[in-house]
């Protein structure tokens, strides 16, 4: 086996070699992983990273601060960075720098009391990143404020989109007010990878 | 004729080391990788071409205070699945009004927008509520807000969602509005309630 073709540098046998079977088996594998390499794109395109997961449980009630929403069940992932029991979802390593489009749907539960309309209720995005230089991780936040209506359980629906590289986010629930709430059951976190930043 | 053996992607039939070549095995080899080569140009067309669906409300519809109730569309913007090749069949039909169902399995993002019209303003505990629920049930991704206690007229919000779908689940938009006033109220019909839908990835690519 002695020759190339010219464009994708399939093997051949030349003219003056002796006729050799395993001359077939070369070329039939170089041509199959020449496909293969050629369909990448396609199939990548139709199973882009994405994940979308639900808090299962509601979580612990505060009257003020922060919680996050906790991973209960995985609807779909297919990025290997969505965990259960975990409060954020992970980017794979391997990925480059890439475009993401994220949103959460969080929903509050009353824990102690009767909610008092216009408490703060906001929900949030929390987006880490990290420089590819430097190595230095900053986090940005994405938020949308809707106070208490007192109309049994409040629906913030929060969206964004991100350049991240080795990323991590999550999803929160900010309060300040005089009666305990909490993430309720149901409240949903998911992302789309959109392509890469270059 | 040999005993072939075939590649482990596109299974391309090749004679092994100890066979006799013969014209057949060339025949069948060139045969599979004229196959492969049709595949992978089907692949190129149709790897982009996602269905999607924009399904509307443009008549009234009442909605009784305190109640979630599912928009049933009455106008279709876009109903392209029958002409993906990845779903290949549409993803709303006249008998169900209500629902968007997947003709695959696959990962689709949605935008649920909902709208009202308030006879009168709805005071100070007033809410206005949509979502998009999956299959009838509690799984229900959306928003709410509390309008301004004395505005009455046009009242819109909306809310984006991913979801994973099996082959006949079903979305739908659903509203709620609550407050003082005894209702109902209906759709806005100038701005009408709608959801919007693409698929955005398959849930298994070979």
């Amino acid at each position: 086996m002695s020759g190339n073709t010219i464009n994708k540098g399939y093997p051949y046998p030349l003219t003056s070699d002796f006729a050799d079977v395993q001359d077939a088996y070369r070329l039939a594998i170089a041509i199959d992983a020449d496909l293969r390499a050629d369909q990448a794109p396609f199939r990548a395109f139709e199973s882009r990273p994405s994940f979308v997961v639900r808090q299962t449980s509601n979580g612990s009630g505060f009257l003020s601060g922060t919680d996050r929403l906790k991973i209960g069940t995985i609807d779909w992932d297919n990025t290997g960075g969505a965990v259960v029991n975990n409060t954020s979802w992970v980017q794979p390593v391997g990925q480059a720098p890439s475009w993401w489009l994220f949103g959460t749907t969080i929903l509050t539960t009353a824990i102690s009391g009767t909610p008092v309309v216009g408490d703060l209720v906001m929900g949030r995005l929390s987006i880490t990143t990290t420089d590819q230089v430097s190595a230095v991780a900053t986090t940005t936040t994405a938020t949308q404020r809707s106070d208490e209506t007192n109309t049994g359980g409040e629906w913030l629906n929060v969206f964004t989109m991100a350049a991240i590289y080795r990323g991590s986010v999550s999803a929160q629930l900010l309060l300040n007010g005089s009666t305990q709430k909490a993430i309720s059951a149901g409240s949903t976190f998911w992302g789309l990878s959109l392509g890469p930043v270059t | 004729m040999a005993f072939l053996r075939k590649t482990p992607y596109e299974r391309l039939r090749y004679p092994w080391a100890s066979d006799v070549v013969s014209a057949a095995d060339v025949q069948s080899m060139a045969s599979d990788i004229d196959q492969a080569m049709v595949t992978t140009a089907k692949m190129a067309s149709d790897f982009s071409r996602f269905a999607s669906v924009v399904v509307r409300r443009n008549a009234a519809q009442s909605i009784t205070k305190a109640t979630l109730t599912t928009i049933s569309f009455d106008t279709v913007t876009l109903n392209n699945g029958s002409d993906s090749p990845l779903s290949n069949a549409n993803w709303w039909a006249a008998g169900s009004p209500t629902r968007v169902t997947a003709p695959v399995a696959c990962v689709v993002l949605v935008s649920g927008f909902g709208s009202i019209n308030l006879g009168s303003a709805l005071g100070a505990n007033g809410a206005f509520q949509t979502i998009v629920t999956l299959n009838g049930g509690s799984n229900s991704q959306g928003t709410k807000y509390n309008p301004i206690a004395t505005n009455a007229g046009q009242q819109w919000d909306s809310g984006l969602s991913m979801w994973r779908l099996a082959a006949g689940d079903f979305l739908e938009l659903r509203e709620l509005w609550t407050g003082t006033p005894a209702g109902p109220f209906n759709t806005d019909t100038v701005v009408p309630p709608q959801l919007s839908l693409m698929m955005v990835g398959l849930t298994s690519v070979s």
